[in-house]
């Protein structure tokens, strides 16, 4: 559980005269042993509807998520659409450099940017809201 | 104040009791509460503890997606909404708490 202020005052930008929030999503589970990351990456878009900024942060066994998988094989529901939008509305996709040096990863989706866990930290520090999926 | 709270595990998960117990006192202090389920939280609508927080002047929204999905029926008083429900309660509340 985590509980996080509103500082859209302090913190949020400004658009058509409505303070913006900064949410940020952090996928921390394996991705084929349940629907939640693909359901964390669909709540990602959906959390774009209200034109709030959102950031995903792939973090432990969830910088899995953002390889290049081929879920189908195995009957699974690939989240490719899900990337795709998230990139084209310009959310930033970071994946933890730690994580990913830890279980040998180097090649990520091509929209997916390799975090410092300094930018980790800041960009979730600066998050209105921080959802744990 | 504005409290948002997104809850996505199952009744089974202690989490249901802590988001009853927050909302039930959020309330009795004067605050406003929505709570948004989705995933395996759609499951807490068949809870009665749970969903007598509409009673109490909790407003419940769930993922319609996740509900057909898990074949859950509707109950009367929760909104059968989707990701845009969401997205409205996190951007207009004060505090927002995930469960999950």
């Amino acid at each position: 559980m985590i509980m996080h202020a509103s500082r859209a005052m302090l913190t949020g930008s400004y658009h058509s005269g409505e303070l913006l929030k900064k949410i940020t999503v952090i996928v921390r589970n394996p991705p084929l042993n349940t629907r939640r990351n693909a359901e964390a990456l669909r709540m990602s878009v959906g959390l774009t509807l209200r034109e709030d900024k959102v950031t995903v942060i792939f973090m432990d066994d969830g910088v899995y998520s953002a390889t290049h998988m081929k879920p189908e094989f195995i009957n699974f529901p690939s989240s490719k659409k899900e990337f795709e939008v998230l990139s084209m509305l310009n959310c930033a996709l970071l994946a933890d450099k730690i994580s990913l040096d830890k279980r040998g990863i180097k090649n990520l989706i091509g929209n997916v940017k390799t975090a410092e866990r300094d930018e980790i930290v800041r960009t979730i520090t600066g998050s209105d809201i921080v959802i744990p999926f | 104040m504005k409290l948002g709270i997104l809850l996505t595990t199952s009744p089974e998960n202690e989490n249901t009791n802590t988001v009853i117990a927050i909302s039930s006192a959020a309330r009795e202090q004067g605050h406003d509460v929505s709570i948004f389920l989705m995933y395996d939280g759609v499951y807490n609508v068949h809870k009665k503890e749970f969903s007598g927080l509409v009673d109490k002047g909790v407003n419940i929204a769930v993922c319609a997606l996740n509900v057909e999905q898990r074949k859950v029926s509707r109950v009367e008083g929760i909104l059968f909404g989707s990701q845009y429900d969401h997205a409205c309660i996190a951007s207009d509340v004060d505090r927002f708490i995930s469960f999950g």
